[in-house]
């Protein structure tokens, strides 16, 4: 079995009569980095807050590490709201040291922990520095920063790359890796699919409050493969791979001039036959399985979970 | 934990507002301002008075000229009866007087014409005081003279002056009879007007500090961080002491600057007078003999028996009153005056989005507090009467009322109703506030109606 640090089992949250977030169960594999995806208004965010305790569940409830969540709890969650925020006119050190006492250090040990963590991202020399003073971008990584310094066991960031620029998104991307390998686990929520994509090992994703597809992404991949590859192919009678049965479209590589086939193929069939035939027919240049982008998956598995629904 | 976390926030609050240069420029420019304007006034109404007002007085019949009396301010010069009016006007408008009094001809004993037909030309520069100065005198001229006219001797009309004394003796409650001196009624009113205004100052402005400081937290967006660590209802209480501590800080800085600069001024005074004295009789002293200038210096010391007697009586005259009580009454109400409405403050701020939202539902809030200001100052004339007692019931202006109150004494079976009452409306507006605090927090964009948090209030 796995270990699972949070699960949430049958969690609702109802606003008047909106419900933002519809029976949830989940678990939350510990050291994942887990994406939470779903697109604006899915329930994201509710999802998050009732983590944080910041609200409370119409019905359902949390566990973290297999108990029911409580209030000493949230000194082991560190959480980077999409909203950010810190205060103008103090400075970063001030603001680091009350934030980093909120959640429960000891004055010292959160000074040393400052010092450190602006040194890696070399700020230092912003610690007596007010957040006026400094840009938007600037802003962002001290409050990430914040966020770190009680090393919590579960970190929540929420949509951690929107307003980075491609340097420092590069820079917190890496300190998100590090901090997961280091045995942290990660919840990272987020419209955008892509980033999922390239980083996370476990996902939920989430429409309309309802839970609608999670697990291990190679898993989810696997499950909704079509059995789909793509060939790069050269030769003078490449043309006749459209009559083919499998033949699915033409895909023009953006990269190169060369065009690419996809072809499909059953579930019980062997690609190598595929490749064997194209090999008759030319040069084959790249052969590989198409694996569905997440963000397919998602068109799909909300279609399916809502067949009246026309995505 | 709980506990040390809104320590926390309290220290941190308390801080970063007493750090703050404007905290202490508020605290030390504003007794100086009172203290400046307080000079200003009285330089300028020393100065506005020390010019002297001439005004002719054009009287036909010189009833009234012979007899009226020239002062200080005004001098009154007759003019001759010879001159026309017009030439008498025309020495107003070219400013040889500052302005005439005319007087109508009338030999009548009634004087009915004079009482109602005089006149006061002037064209500028005359301080509106003259009319009453006036008034006066020629009133008190006319008095006499009517008395006369009836044959009253003045010497038997001054032996009907009577002077009517009533010493008020208090045989209530603690059933122990005790005379009130004129110095103890006046240190009562004193004592309840400045509670009754501590009480006011912390509700509105610790009140706006707790609401303020709640939406920039809000408007800046870090209060999700914040409640992630610690529960909304520690924030507020937070929040709400500190602002407490901020705003008693600042009342002990004004204490000590006013002390300060009061003594100061006494001490200069008193260097002034006395320096010039003392320095004639020290040189006159010390051209003698440093002995005697030695004694000069013991005498002046001696001097003062009478001095500490008078101050005894007077500590034994304010030893009737019962310090002790009106300091617990008073701190019961002025805490619980003070949390109701600075947890309401509270839930303002975290309602709204910006302070321009803040507005229609502050205003609810002040009028009570205005209410209970205004009827606190009016009510110091009978602090027993029905309307004290109804708003020193009603829980959101018995605090303020009660300060005034309190010093003249009220019985202990309404002190404990409306301290019921009171504890009460705080702890049930308390949780109604902590629920909006809590709900409010985290909704940004649209301005909410009474209706909204009212469904927040049922929601949480």
């Amino acid at each position: 079995m796995e270990d699972i640090i949070l699960s949430a089992h049958s969690l609702t949250k109802v606003y008047g009569d909106y419900k933002a977030l519809d029976n949830l169960t989940v678990d939350i594999p510990r050291g994942s980095l887990f994406g939470l995806l779903g697109p604006n208004g899915a329930g994201k965010t509710t999802f998050i807050r009732l983590i944080n305790q910041i609200l409370i569940p119409t019905s359902g409830h949390i566990t973290l590490n297999g108990a029911h969540i409580t209030r000493e709890d949230i000194t082991r969650i560190g959480y980077m709201p999409e909203e950010r925020g810190l205060y103008k006119n103090l400075t970063v050190m001030d603001q680091a040291m009350y934030l980093a006492r909120l959640k429960g250090l000891p004055a010292q040990t959160a000074k040393e922990r400052i010092r450190k963590w602006l040194s890696k991202f070399e700020i230092e020399n912003w610690a007596g520095k007010k957040i006026q003073e400094l840009s938007k971008g600037m802003a962002q990584k001290v409050q990430f920063i914040i966020n770190l310094l009680h090393e919590p066991e579960l970190m929540i960031l929420d949509e951690p790359f929107s307003g980075f620029d491609p340097i420092n998104a590069e820079l917190i991307r890496a300190s998100i890796e590090e901090m997961c390998a280091a045995g942290t686990t990660v919840i990272f929520s987020t419209h955008r699919m892509e980033s999922v994509e390239q980083m996370c090992s476990h996902m939920l994703l989430i429409n309309k409050g309802r839970g609608i597809l999670q697990g291990k992404i190679s898993d989810i991949k696997e499950r909704y493969k079509e059995g789909i590859y793509r060939v790069e192919i050269d030769g003078e009678n490449i043309g006749e791979v459209e009559k083919w049965s499998e033949f699915v479209s033409w895909e023009e590589a953006k990269s190169t001039a060369r065009k690419a086939a996809l072809m499909r193929i059953d579930e019980q069939s062997n690609p190598n036959a595929l490749l064997l035939r194209l090999s008759a027919v030319g040069q084959i240049r790249s052969f590989a399985e198409v694996m569905p982008s997440i963000n397919d998956i998602f068109i799909k598995a909300v279609g399916e979970s809502n067949p009246s629904h026309n995505v | 934990m709980a506990k040390s976390k809104i320590g926390l926030i309290i220290g941190h609050e308390y801080l970063i507002r007493v750090r703050k240069k404007s905290f202490w420029l508020v605290g030390i420019l504003t007794p100086l301002a009172i203290v400046a304007v307080g000079v200003l006034i009285g330089f300028l109404s020393v100065a506005n008075s020390s010019e002297e007002i001439q005004v002719a007085v054009y009287d036909n019949s010189s009833r009234l000229s012979q007899r009226i009396e020239s002062d200080d301010n005004i001098s009154f010069i007759p003019i001759a009866a010879s001159m026309e009016l017009d030439s008498a006007k025309a020495m107003v408008r070219n400013s040889s007087v500052d302005a005439l009094l005319v007087v109508p001809s009338d030999t009548t004993v009634q004087y009915a014409v004079i009482e109602k037909g005089m006149t006061v030309y002037y064209s500028e520069n005359v301080p509106m005081s003259v009319q009453g100065e006036i008034t006066s005198q020629v009133e008190k001229i006319i008095q006499d003279a009517k008395i006369k006219n009836l044959g009253i001797d003045p010497e038997t009309l001054a032996k009907t002056r009577t002077d009517v004394t009533i010493t008020m003796v208090d045989i209530s409650d603690s059933g122990q009879e005790k005379e009130e001196s004129d110095l103890v009624q006046t240190v009562k009113i004193v004592l309840a007007f400045a509670l009754c205004f501590l009480l006011y100052m912390f509700m509105v402005f610790s009140g706006n500090m707790v609401m303020t400081s709640t939406l920039e937290e809000k408007t800046n967006r870090i209060v999700e961080v914040i409640v992630s660590s610690v529960r909304p209802f520690e924030l507020m209480v937070g929040k709400i002491i500190s602002s407490g501590l901020v705003a008693m800080t600042q009342v002990i800085i004004w204490a000590v600057m006013l002390t300060g600069l009061s003594m100061a001024g006494v001490a200069g005074v008193a260097t002034m007078t006395a320096g010039d004295k003392m320095t004639e009789q020290a040189l006159a002293a010390a051209a003698e003999n440093p002995e005697t200038a030695q004694m000069a210096q013991a005498m002046a010391a001696s001097q003062n028996p009478d001095a500490v007697s008078e101050m005894m009586e007077i500590i034994t005259e304010l030893s009737q009153i019962d310090f002790l009580t009106i300091g617990i009454v008073s701190l019961v109400f002025f805490l619980l005056g003070y949390l109701l409405y600075a947890s309401l403050y509270a839930a303002v701020g975290a309602a709204v989005d910006s302070p321009n939202d803040a507005g229609q539902f502050v205003l609810p809030l002040t009028i009570p507090i205005i209410i209970a200001l205004y009827c606190g100052m009016t009510i110091i004339d009978n602090p027993h009467g029905p309307v004290a007692f109804w708003l020193s019931m009603i829980p959101f202006t018995s605090p303020i009322v009660m300060m005034v109150r309190v010093p003249f004494g009220v019985p202990v079976w309404e002190i404990v109703l409306s301290a019921v009452l009171l504890l009460l409306t705080f702890i049930i507006f308390t949780w109604i506030a902590a629920k909006i605090y809590r709900i409010g927090l985290l909704m940004y964009g649209t301005k909410p109606t009474y209706k909204d948090l009212w469904k927040w209030i049922r929601q949480a």
